[in-house]
C-alpha cells in the first residue's frame, strides 16, 4: 500500500504541549528506550515529538497534518514539526475568529480578504484554511458561545454563516488545491446535526475551483452528527448527514471515530472544552469535582482547551458515539470523500487506527463489540443493521488515497508514476479472503508494518526504526496581485503597532523553519 | 519458600546517581535462576548495569515454583534505589535497611517490609497487597504519581514512624495506618478509603477531600475552616475494619468540594478546635 496519510491529528503546537504538561501520568504508561536509530520517547495520547514520528512509521503512515495552528503560535508549531522525524507534515492555519477578518466581513471586500488570507497563510507557514467553531472562539473570550449560524459575534458585525461563506469563497478565489477545513459550530452538543446540515447547505452555491468537486471538508464529522435534545435521549443522526453527503458532491469529511480508551481531548474550541470539563463531574472515572482542564486565549486570533477524557464501553453516550463514527463511514457511497481519523488525540490516539480498520472490515468485529458495549449503541444507532464490510482496497482508499486527494497532495496516496516512494508493506497472519472473520489478524497486521519505506529508503523494518530522515513540510503560497496587498499593508502594520504583543517583523516565520520545504504555489482565479 | 539475598556491594555506593531498579520484584525473578537474575539490567542515570555489578547475589532459589513462595531480601543502604517492587503481584520483599523513592508503585499484591526508612511516593497508586515500614516514610505515602487523579485503589500500608506531606493524595480505597506524626495535607483530594493516625498532625488535614474517613488519635494543630463540626461520637464503627474505641469529635468536609468526607479527632486532645 502507499504510505498512510493522516488528515487530522493534533501532533504539534502549543495546545499539544499544554496537553503534555497537563498529563504526566500519560507519559508513564508508554515509555520507549533509545535505540541506535531512534531517540527515547514517552507518551500515549500526547506522545513526545520524536516518538510521534516513530509511531506513525510503525503503522505504515508517512504523512500527517496538524489541524489547528494559531498564527501567533506558528513558530512553536513549526519548531515541533521540525522535530517530528520521518513523516511529511503540514499545519492548518486557524482563521475562524481572526479580528482582522471579523472587522471586514460586514463590508466584504473580497480582494482585501484574499490578500490578508494569503499573507497570513504564507507568514504562518500554513497549508490549509481551518475554521474552528467559527466566531465561537472570539465570543468565548467574553464567556459566551454561538449556538446558531446567525448568532451575532460579540462586538463584531459578523455571524458564523458569513465567516464560513466568506472564507470558502476566499479559498476558491485563491484557488488553493484543498478546501477549507471546518469544525462545525455546536460541536459535541446533542442535536447538533441540524446546524451541521445547515452549514453544509449554506455552502452549496459556492463554485469549487477547477479539478475539484468539493468546497468544504467537515472535520471529525462524528462529533457533529448527534441527535436528541440532551444526554439522556442522545442518539445518532449519522444517516441524515450521510444522506446529505451522498446526495451532494460538495462535501468531504473525516470520521473522527472514538475508541474506548483513556485519552486527552484538545481543540481550539475552548468553549466546548469548558463544557466537557463540566460533564466529567458526573462520570465515575473522574474526580468528583471534575477533571483537570486547561483553557487559553490567543490574542485576537483564537482560543484552545485541553481536558483528559476516558471513553467507556459501558457509558451510553460513549457507546453511541462509537457507533456513530462507524455508521457514518459505512453509510457513505463515495469513499473518495471520506477518510479515517480519530481526531487524534480527541477520539483516541492515532495508534488505534488498526482497530478501526478491523471494525470497518469485519461485521463480526463490530457485532462482538456491540454486544459488550452499552445497549444504547444498538438502540440509538443503525450500526447493528449495517452489513457492509470494506475490502483491503477500500481501506487503502479511506486511510490514504482520499486524504491525499482532499489535501491536494498529488504525490501521495497512490503508487503510480511520479508518486513519492512512500510504501507500507503489511503481513497478515490469516488468508486475505478470511480477514473479515479473523479480524484480530487485521488489527495485528496493520499495527506493525513489515516494512515502511519513506522516499525510497526503508525506515521501519522487523519491529524497529532503522532510519529517521527529515520529512517535508507542506505550505502554500497563494499569489495575489500586488495592488491587493497594498490595500491592506497599512492596516496590518497599524494593527501590530496597536494591539499585538509581537512586532510585525517577528510575526512571520523565516525560511529556516522549513528544512525540507514543499511550497505549493497558486494563482488567484 | 525460596529465598534470594541481594547484598549491596560497597563499590556501588561510590556514585550519588539514583538507580532505577524496577526489575527487582518477585514477578521478574521467579522464572529465572540466580545466574540469569544476576544478568538483569538496571539503569544508573544513562548507564546500563547488571544486577551482579551492584549486588552480591545468593540464595536457594531455583527456576520455577510459585511467585508467592519467593522471598527477596535486600541488604545495605538502598536509599538511592527507586521503584523496587513496582507492579509486583505476589511474593515478599524484605528490605533490611532504608529504601529510595517509588517503593512498590502500582503493586497489586504481595508484601513489602522495610526495616528502616522509605522515601517519597512509597505505595503510590497501590492496587493491593501490604506494605510495612518500620521507620519513617517520605511525602506522598500511598498517593498517586504525578498527574494521576486516581491514587491508591486498595491494599494496606502501615508506617511505624513519622511521615511527610500529602499522604494518601487522591486515595480511592484501602487503608493507611501511621504510628507517628504527620506533616501537612493529610488525605488531600481523598475520594474514599481510610487513614488512621496515632500521632499528631500538622495543619490542613483532609483538604479538598470528597469522601473517605480520616481518624486522628493525636492532636490536629489547626483545622481547615471548610470543615464543619457534626457532633461527638463514641467508638467509631468502620466497615471492613472494625471498631475504634474512644470518644471522638466528628467533622464533615471539605465544603470547598463535595462535603462527603468524615474526619474523627480524639476528643481529649482536640478540644481547642471547637
Amino acid at each position: 500500500m502507499p504510505g498512510g496519510v493522516d488528515i487530522h491529528a493534533h501532533i504539534a503546537g502549543p495546545k499539544v504541549n499544554a496537553g503534555r504538561l497537563l498529563r504526566p501520568e500519560d507519559h508513564r504508561i508508554d515509555t520507549h528506550k533509545r535505540t541506535p536509530y531512534a531517540r527515547a520517547g514517552v507518551g500515549r495520547s500526547v506522545p513526545s515529538t520524536f516518538y510521534t514520528g516513530y509511531a506513525y512509521a510503525k503503522l505504515g503512515y508517512t504523512c500527517a497534518m496538524e489541524p489547528a495552528m494559531p498564527p501567533l503560535e506558528a513558530r512553536h508549531t513549526h519548531e515541533e514539526l521540525m522535530d517530528i522525524p520521518i513523516i511529511d507534515k503540514g499545519a492548518f492555519t486557524l482563521l475562524g475568529s481572526n479580528w482582522f477578518l471579523l472587522e471586514r466581513i460586514s463590508n466584504m471586500k473580497i480582494n482585501e480578504m484574499c490578500a490578508f488570507v494569503s499573507w497570513l497563510l504564507y507568514s504562518s507557514g500554513g497549508h490549509t484554511i481551518k475554521l474552528v467553531n467559527p466566531g465561537g472562539e472570539e465570543t468565548w473570550a467574553w464567556g459566551k458561545n454561538v449556538c446558531s449560524l446567525d448568532d451575532k459575534i460579540t462586538y463584531f458585525r459578523a455571524t458564523p454563516r458569513k465567516i464560513i461563506k466568506t472564507l470558502a469563497e476566499v479559498n476558491e478565489k485563491l484557488s488553493l488545491p484543498q478546501t477549507i477545513h471546518l469544525h462545525t459550530n455546536n460541536l459535541g452538543v446533542p442535536g447538533n446535526y441540524e446546524i451541521t446540515k445547515e452549514t453544509m447547505e449554506c455552502l452549496r452555491g459556492i463554485k469549487p475551483k477547477k479539478g475539484r468537486e468539493t468546497n468544504v471538508h467537515i472535520t471529525h464529522i462524528q462529533f457533529s452528527s448527534y441527535g436528541g435534545s440532551d444526554w439522556r435521549d442522545f442518539r445518532s443522526e449519522a444517516s441524515e448527514i450521510a444522506h446529505y453527503i451522498n446526495k451532494h458532491k460538495h462535501v468531504s469529511c473525516d470520521i473522527g471515530q472514538i475508541v474506548f480508551t483513556n485519552t486527552t481531548t484538545m481543540t481550539a474550541d475552548g468553549a466546548w472544552e469548558w463544557t466537557l470539563r463540566g460533564i466529567t463531574e458526573n462520570l465515575a472515572w473522574s474526580p468528583r469535582s471534575g477533571s483537570k482542564w486547561m483553557n487559553a486565549q490567543v490574542e485576537m486570533e483564537t482560543c484552545a482547551g485541553v481536558v483528559p477524557y476516558i471513553f467507556r464501553r459501558r457509558n451510553s453516550v460513549n457507546a453511541t458515539q462509537w457507533a456513530i463514527g462507524l455508521e457514518m463511514l459505512l453509510s457513505l457511497n463515495d469513499l473518495t470523500k471520506v477518510n479515517i481519523s480519530t481526531d487524534h488525540p480527541n477520539g483516541g490516539p492515532f495508534t488505534f487506527y488498526p482497530m478501526i480498520f478491523s471494525w470497518l472490515m469485519s461485521q463480526k468485529a463490530r457485532q462482538n463489540l456491540l454486544k459488550r458495549a452499552d445497549k444504547a449503541a444498538t438502540e440509538r444507532s443503525s450500526l447493528k443493521d449495517i452489513t457492509r464490510e470494506l475490502s483491503l482496497s477500500d481501506i487503502a482508499q479511506v486511510s490514504r488515497t482520499s486524504a491525499a486527494n482532499i489535501l491536494g497532495l498529488t504525490d501521495k496516496g497512490h503508487l503510480g508514476v511520479g508518486a513519492d516512494a512512500d510504501v507500507a508493506i503489511y503481513e497478515f497472519k490469516a488468508p486475505l479472503d478470511n480477514l473479515n472473520t479473523e479480524y484480530k489478524a487485521i488489527e495485528k497486521g496493520f499495527s506493525n508494518a513489515k516494512y515502511t519505506i519513506k522516499d525510497g529508503a526503508i525506515v521501519y523494518k522487523g519491529g524497529k526504526i532503522v532510519a529517521s530522515p527529515q520529512g517535508r513540510t507542506y505550505r502554500v503560497k497563494a499569489e495575489v496581485p500586488e495592488s491587493w496587498t497594498a490595500m491592506i499593508q497599512d492596516a496590518i502594520e497599524e494593527r501590530f503597532r496597536q494591539f499585538y504583543t509581537v512586532t510585525l517583523n517577528n510575526y512571520a516565520i523565516q525560511k529556516n523553519y522549513f528544512p525540507r520545504e514543499e511550497l505549493i504555489v497558486t494563482k488567484v482565479r | 519458600m525460596a529465598i534470594i539475598n541481594l547484598t549491596l556491594k560497597k563499590s556501588a555506593l561510590k556514585s550519588n546517581i539514583p538507580i532505577e531498579a524496577e526489575i527487582i520484584s518477585p514477578d521478574n525473578f521467579f522464572e529465572k535462576d540466580l545466574s540469569e537474575i544476576s544478568q538483569l539490567s538496571i539503569w544508573r542515570g544513562n548507564k546500563e548495569l547488571t544486577i551482579s555489578q551492584v549486588f552480591t547475589i545468593s540464595g536457594d532459589h531455583v527456576k520455577g515454583g510459585e511467585i508467592k513462595d519467593l522471598q527477596i531480601i535486600l541488604k545495605g543502604d538502598l536509599s538511592k534505589f527507586k521503584r523496587i517492587g513496582q507492579n509486583m503481584s505476589e511474593g515478599l520483599i524484605d528490605i533490611k535497611g532504608s529504601i529510595g523513592m517509588h517503593l512498590g508503585t502500582q503493586m497489586s499484591g504481595g508484601k513489602i517490609i522495610v526495616q528502616e526508612n522509605a522515601d517519597d511516593f512509597a505505595g503510590a497508586n497501590m492496587k493491593g497487597g501490604e506494605m510495612y515500614i518500620l521507620g519513617n516514610a517520605g511525602h506522598y505515602l500511598g498517593g498517586s504519581v504525578r498527574g494521576d487523579w486516581r491514587g491508591m485503589s486498595n491494599g494496606k500500608i502501615r508506617v511505624e514512624g513519622n511521615i511527610g506531606n500529602e499522604c494518601g493524595v487522591w486515595m480511592r480505597k484501602g487503608i493507611i495506618e501511621i504510628g507517628g506524626n504527620v506533616n501537612l495535607f493529610l488525605g488531600i483530594h481523598m475520594h474514599n478509603g481510610l487513614i488512621i493516625v496515632d500521632g499528631d498532625v500538622e495543619e490542613r488535614a483532609g483538604a479538598e477531600m470528597t469522601g473517605g474517613i480520616i481518624v486522628i488519635k493525636g492532636k490536629l494543630k489547626k483545622n481547615l475552616p471548610s470543615f464543619e463540626f457534626v457532633g461527638k461520637k463514641n467508638d467509631i464503627e468502620i466497615e471492613n475494619y472494625g471498631i475504634i474505641t474512644g470518644s471522638y469529635l466528628e467533622f464533615k468536609g471539605d465544603f470547598a468540594e463535595r462535603k462527603q468526607g468524615s474526619m474523627f479527632l480524639l476528643e481529649s486532645k482536640n478540644t481547642h478546635l471547637l
